[in-house]
């Protein structure tokens, strides 16, 4: 695992290039190295019996979009059905209490939820894109918004069902962003948002609720992308596919895919789709993709979150049973699971300072997990959101955990406080 | 020339007077607690197609292909105030068939293709995948097989659409022949409102 | 003896109607939807009102009373035919008509003999509920029996009607066969009663709560044109049975044939096959396939109201046919000697 943060680093891909990021942000959707692994230490083991503190909360409107932080400044999407506005809202981590807000008018009904997509931080700009499709890019200090695009009416986009899902990606020197319609994936200019290369789509692939994920395999720096005809890796200097890997998936997609060392990558999805591990392999300027095995719904897959590469396993909350935790290696056989102790509906999950946080995708039930590869063991749990539909991926920073439900956006003190 | 009763006759009176005030009583307790009509229902909490939870098993058609008539008494039901409206219902689309060019699975769930769906409030040209539909069962086709039940299941489904005793053909057989197979026994005879009774 | 037995099964039917109620109110678990994130009427917009949705009301109330008055219809002119007009013709008549409407349109269902069963569980089990349509086909025959005898089973009831129609070559069963056999269906009602109450006296019956009598209907899967083949090969046999034994399962097996056999007994004004003057020339004993007639006289408990006798009987033919009093004299001899 740190080996494959190592390189992330040294190929310049991840955040802590971007000029005020501290170790404690969580920038973007899955934390500062999309991995959905927070790297603070000193968290909390035990809970009070009352749960941790929660140190502020503010009503958000139904969906599962969660924040980012960067920089003691919580970011994220709202929408508010009375006045018809869709909002990208900015507020402190300390208090919650609101810094400025974007607002723009549009009409969007609640298809199971309104929003659902995390915005990008890089400390000047925010990117964010909203549930018709409509790419934002903001200045992070005023939330002044910059430039727009509408991928739509740009790329020939189809708003996916229920609304957009995918998180934008921010590097360095540019947003990266899918699109389907005229392209496959976009890369944008972060001041204009002018295209720096696009990706040719001849298969004529749909946008998905997948978020691009950076990987470098064969030592090229890629982008890996899944579609309902399977997954793809994009070359991250002109954006050219590198391979694609035909495998059909169903209604929807909504996992990442998870890159696992430096040459395999895990695709699961939803709506009975198999699971399916891929080795990538490069040889001279080509690459190739295969099948390492595959994986029945009955065996395992993951309906809308993507697994955790911790400890040469994965962990995540797997389809059956109404969601079990589970342990996996990385031949797809199940280490443990979370039967007969808990199970997590569709709730998402963060990794930080060997513990897991897993939310109860039903109830709101937060509970503590302990990040090993031989049980499943609880350390803590606390009811901290209200049921249904707990399904917001969380954040972290500086020691306060993010989490929502359909009403209310909480932040939590997990770490031992100032 | 009137004949005098004997003594048979008028023990015949006597009985036969009896046996009607007998009849006459039985009759008047029983209909005094008969302030409903009893039916076959299905209970919700039980049969396995609508049965929240139960998912990832294999759907039951027992009600479709067990009942006395040619064409089940049992029909799917999508209660419209619960329905979710999705464009890609997973009752009304085989979910796991091939995703067309429009986004849309290419097969439908239903074998007998009983559900239609019209699109309703306003639409959206540039979003059509997130339109609403109104969903209809025909009755005419459905024969309560269920499949399009346990597709409308959590976590995507919100399980809007379930399997109901349809009265109107319903023969209320003493001895319901679906009630005998249910697995779940979830066919059980229930008080139903007459409604203006 | 035979007598003992039957009040013995009226007095535990009594016991079972008067007897005990046992108040079971049934804890019936919630029916949860898992989220409520329906869009509502303004979100989907352009005026939408969701619609109602069609609630599966129970069979309209008029259909249920054109059930009881064709029932009610139906024992009227069976009286009427069989009491007052002594016609075979008509009564074959009503029975087809009978054996149509309550036989396969309304499938067998819903019948008085059935019915013992739910009245016997409503009476055991208070939060069973018990329709009037039931209560009214199960009591209304029983008001006949007790005034004219079993008009129901002549031409109304269908299983009787599907059984009337092969009565074709009619063999006498000896009187004491006929009797024994009879007893069956005093038992099978008090089985019945028995496994519709699920309980008898304390003694559980076993395998629980069970409709026998409609489990174990010989001829309503003919109805239904479908049925468990065990059960169809029983009609079959029974209907092959009754080619030469007159209505096998009304004489023998049927439990609501036995309330109404004892009802009938007495009856106010039952079958007389002469009212006014007896030639006792015995063609009517000849002509009963069912052996209710004995000394030239119908048994009211045994008589199935099929108007045979009045067919042969020479005094009807007088009436109608305008015979020779001496043709009818001298028929009557012949069969005498």
């Amino acid at each position: 695992m740190h080996d494959l943060r190592f390189r992330w680093i040294a190929s310049g891909a991840v955040m802590l290039a971007a000029q005020v990021a501290t170790a404690d942000d969580w920038p973007q959707f899955r934390g500062p190295n999309r991995d959905a692994i927070s790297q603070e230490t000193g968290l909390l083991r035990q809970w009070p019996e009352a749960g941790p503190k929660v140190l502020w909360s503010v009503e958000v409107c139904e969906g599962y979009a969660a924040p980012v932080v960067h920089t003691g400044r919580v970011y994220f999407n709202d929408y508010d059905r009375k006045s018809r506005t869709w909002f990208v809202r900015c507020a402190a981590l300390e208090d919650g209490k609101a810094l400025w807000r974007f607002s723009d008018k549009k009409r969007i009904r609640a298809n199971h939820g309104i929003t659902r997509t995390v915005p990008a931080v890089d400390g000047k700009y925010v990117f964010s894109l909203d549930p018709k499709c409509v790419f934002h890019c903001l200045d992070a200090a005023t939330g002044e918004e910059l430039w727009r695009k509408s991928l739509v009416k740009e790329y020939g986009s189809t708003i996916p069902a229920w609304y957009a899902g995918q998180c934008p990606l921010v590097e360095p020197d540019r947003v990266v962003i899918a699109t389907g319609g005229r392209a496959v994936l976009v890369a944008l200019d972060k001041a204009t948002g002018s295209e720096i290369w696009k990706t040719p789509n001849p298969d004529k692939l749909a946008m998905s609720h997948v978020s691009v994920m950076p990987a470098v395999i064969g030592g090229v720096k890629q982008y890996l992308y899944n579609t309902l005809k399977g997954p793809l890796g994009v070359a991250a200097d002109d954006g050219r596919v590198l391979w694609h890997f035909p495998w059909k998936f169903n209604v929807a997609v909504p996992v990442s895919p998870v890159v696992i060392g430096d040459d395999r990558v895990f695709l699961t999805s939803c709506y009975e789709a198999d699971t399916v591990m891929i080795r990538v392999r490069r040889e001279g300027d080509t690459f190739s993709a295969e099948k390492v095995f595959s994986l029945s719904p009955s065996d395992w897959n993951s309906e809308t979150h993507t697994p955790v590469v911790y400890k040469d396993h994965m962990f995540g909350v797997g389809k059956k049973r109404r969601g079990l935790f589970t342990c996996l290696d990385f031949d797809g056989k199940q280490v443990w699971t979370s039967k007969g102790k808990a199970s997590f509906g569709l709730g998402s999950y963060l990794l930080a300072d060997g513990m897991f946080y897993v939310l109860e995708g039903a109830t709101g039930m937060l509970r503590l997990l302990e990040a090993n590869t031989s049980e499943y063991k609880e350390l803590a749990s606390a009811q901290l959101l209200d049921g249904h539909d707990v399904w917001a991926p969380l954040a972290l920073s500086d020691g306060k955990l993010l989490i929502r439900d359909m009403t209310k956006l909480v932040c939590v003190e997990v770490g031992q406080g100032k | 020339m009137k004949k005098q009763p004997t003594r048979r006759d008028v023990l015949g009176h006597v009985v036969r007077g009896t046996g009607l005030l007998v009849l006459g009583g039985a009759a008047v307790h029983l209909v005094r607690r008969a302030n409903a009509e009893g039916a076959w229902w299905i209970d919700p909490t039980k049969c396995v197609n609508i049965r929240l939870g139960a998912t990832g098993v294999e759907v039951c058609d027992l009600c479709a292909t067990d009942c006395v008539l040619p064409l089940s008494a049992i029909r799917a039901v999508n209660e419209f105030s619960e329905c979710g409206r999705c464009c890609i219902c997973p009752a009304y689309y085989d979910v796991r068939s091939e995703v067309g060019p429009d986004g849309l699975p290419s097969r439908k769930l239903c074998p007998r293709d009983a559900i239609t769906r019209e699109a309703i409030g306003e639409v959206d040209p540039e979003d059509p995948l997130n339109n609403f539909y109104e969903y209809t069962i025909d009755e005419d086709k459905c024969n309560g097989c269920g499949a399009c039940v346990m597709g409308c299941k959590e976590p995507a489904g919100l399980g809007s659409i379930r399997l109901e005793v349809r009265y109107d053909v319903c023969l209320d057989c003493n001895r319901c022949t679906i009630a005998q197979v249910c697995p779940d026994d979830a066919i059980v005879q229930k008080a139903i409102d007459l409604p203006g009774a | 003896m035979l007598r003992l037995i039957k009040y013995g099964c009226v007095l535990a039917v009594l016991m079972v109607l008067l007897g005990s109620e046992i108040a079971s109110p049934r804890a019936e678990a919630q029916f949860v939807r898992p989220v409520d994130v329906v869009p509502p009427d303004d979100d989907i917009g352009e005026g939408y009102k969701t619609p109602a949705v069609q609630r599966p009301l129970p069979r309209e109330a008029w259909w249920n009373l054109v059930d009881v008055a064709s029932l009610s219809a139906a024992l009227v002119l069976s009286t009427w035919i069989v009491l007052g007009r002594r016609s075979r013709y008509w009564l074959v008549a009503l029975t087809v008509a009978c054996l149509a409407y309550f036989g396969f349109y309304r499938q067998g269902c819903v019948c008085p003999i059935g019915a013992i069963q739910n009245v016997t569980l409503s009476l055991a089990d208070s939060t069973y509920v018990l329709p009037v349509v039931v209560i009214v086909f199960f009591l209304l025959p029983l008001v006949f029996a007790l005034l004219f005898g079993r008009v129901f089973c002549g031409g109304v009831c269908p299983l009787g009607a599907i059984q009337d129609l092969v009565v074709l070559q009619p063999v006498d069963v000896p009187r004491r066969w006929d009797k024994r056999l009879g007893i069956l269906k005093y038992v099978y009602l008090v089985v019945a009663i028995w496994y519709a109450a699920g309980a008898l006296m304390g003694i559980e019956a076993p395998g629980g709560r069970e409709f026998i009598i409609c489990r174990f209907d010989p001829f309503v899967g003919f109805f239904r044109f479908t049925g468990s083949a065990g059960v169809l090969i029983f009609g079959g046999v029974l209907l092959v049975l009754g080619i030469f034994i007159g209505r096998p399962y009304c004489r023998y097996l049927c439990p609501y044939g036995a309330l109404l056999a004892i009802l009938s007994r007495f009856a106010w004004r039952g079958v007389s096959i002469t009212p006014d003057k007896e030639l006792d020339c015995g063609l009517c004993t000849e002509a009963c396939p069912l052996g209710a007639i004995e000394k030239n006289r119908a048994v009211l408990s045994s008589c199935l109201f099929c108007a045979r006798c009045f067919d042969w009987c020479p005094r009807d033919k007088t009436n109608r046919a305008q015979c020779q009093e001496g043709d009818v004299r001298a028929r009557a001899e012949t069969v005498e000697s």
